[in-house]
């Protein structure tokens, strides 16, 4: 069976998000988007650079945005290119795919996230606004650095919208005054923020080790395993 | 978790834990040829240009929406068939996962039960449970289920 061709994306613009972050807004030749979840991911192909598998990187913008976008970090060969490319390059990638969503509509959701693994987050969040603007939702963020948080202003202005909306910021390489929070992410400290009149469910997205860690934490804190949702991604 | 197991676990080990090296010498449900196997459900992820190649087979309890038998095949490497062999124990293992639960199995999950893999080995085991989401959701789409 011959296998269909990948779509081309047509880079419409780049936005400088924080220092060594980038998003791509990407739309197919004609301006359309293909269909996607939030939560969902395209792989990005660029074999000349002699990684003929692709990397997978999580769509950052929502359904009702006019392009799909991605948010890279720029932290090696591949991932260099995409912050390199300029409005009108082509960008050879697959159609959205993946399962890192939640299918219930009312279940409080926590999410978890560490440095560039808020970029399926931004999706939920911005769809969520849209979609299900009354569903308890807290992002819990862990980054470097105050400087490192990718979508400061948006979050902001999210949770000062919503109500139900409550975003933490961790912060692990320099000292910060509240409302942020010094050190890393815990379980202890995500299930102590929760509301626990609903039942919540918790999605993960980082480094390999930053989802292993915590979701062990989770686990040994009686967090059902049904109730996790993790993505991972390499990062060394 | 096998006692012995030697948690290879910050990526910069290769050592594979006991467990690792039982499922990749002796893999669990393995199917080497589907022609007379006749599935419920169809799961295949990734292909072989790229590298790594996934093929699940899935037999479901129409009645108490378990998995009752998932078999598999791959061309993938040494944590590829020891990540599927492993997920294939868990969907089938105490009478079966239901489907609600074996759409929510996790890389993590599994890399537990292994004992372990090198994080360089991260993806061979999403393989394994895509390829289940997939053989699940074309289950789902043939048979009118939805868990």
């Amino acid at each position: 069976m011959a296998q269909e061709p990948n779509p081309r994306y047509i880079v419409r613009e780049t936005i400088i998000e924080a220092p060594g972050v980038t998003t791509l807004r990407l739309s197919l030749a004609k301006g359309s988007v293909p269909k996607y979840v939030p939560g969902q991911f395209i792989t990005v192909y660029a074999p000349e650079l002699g990684t003929p598998e692709g990397k997978a990187y999580s769509i950052s913008s929502a359904p009702h945005e006019k392009t799909l976008n991605i948010t890279v970090k720029d932290m090696g060969k591949f991932s260099h290119y995409l912050c390199s490319r300029k409005p009108g390059d082509e960008v050879e990638g697959s159609l959205p795919y993946g399962y890192f969503f939640s299918e219930s509509r009312t279940s409080a959701l926590a999410l978890i996230c560490g440095g560039i693994g808020i970029a399926p987050f931004r999706s939920m969040l911005q769809a969520g606004a849209q979609e299900t603007p009354r569903r308890s939702m807290a992002l819990f963020c862990s980054n470097r650095t105050a400087q490192d948080i990718v979508f400061k202003k948006m979050l902001d202005e999210l949770q000062a919208a919503d109500k139900n909306l409550r975003v933490h910021h961790f912060i692990t390489r320099e000292h910060v005054e509240k409302p942020m929070t010094n050190g890393r992410i815990s379980a202890k400290a995500i299930l102590e923020s929760l509301d626990n009149t609903q039942p919540a469910e918790f999605l993960l997205c980082g480094s390999i080790s930053f989802v292993r860690d915590l979701w062990r934490e989770l686990r040994a804190a009686g967090v059902p395993e049904e109730s996790i949702y993790t993505e991972a991604f390499f990062s060394h | 978790m096998n006692q012995n197991d030697q948690l290879c676990n910050d990526g910069t080990g290769w050592l594979y834990s006991e467990t690792v090296k039982d499922h990749f010498f002796h893999p669990r449900n393995i199917l080497l040829d589907e022609k007379n196997y006749e599935a419920d459900g169809v799961g295949v992820v990734g292909s072989p240009a790229c590298g790594d190649m996934m093929a699940v087979w899935v037999k479901i309890d129409s009645g108490t929406l378990r998995i009752t038998e998932c078999v598999w095949r791959t061309f993938g490497c040494a944590s590829a068939i020891a990540s599927t062999s492993m997920m294939s124990l868990m969907a089938t293992e105490d009478g079966g996962m239901t489907l609600a639960r074996a759409k929510r199995m996790t890389p993590e999950a599994i890399i537990e039960r292994l004992g372990g893999l090198p994080d360089r080995k991260y993806h061979c085991s999403v393989l394994g449970h895509l390829a289940l989401r997939e053989a699940i959701q074309d289950y789902e789409q043939n048979h009118g289920a939805r868990t």
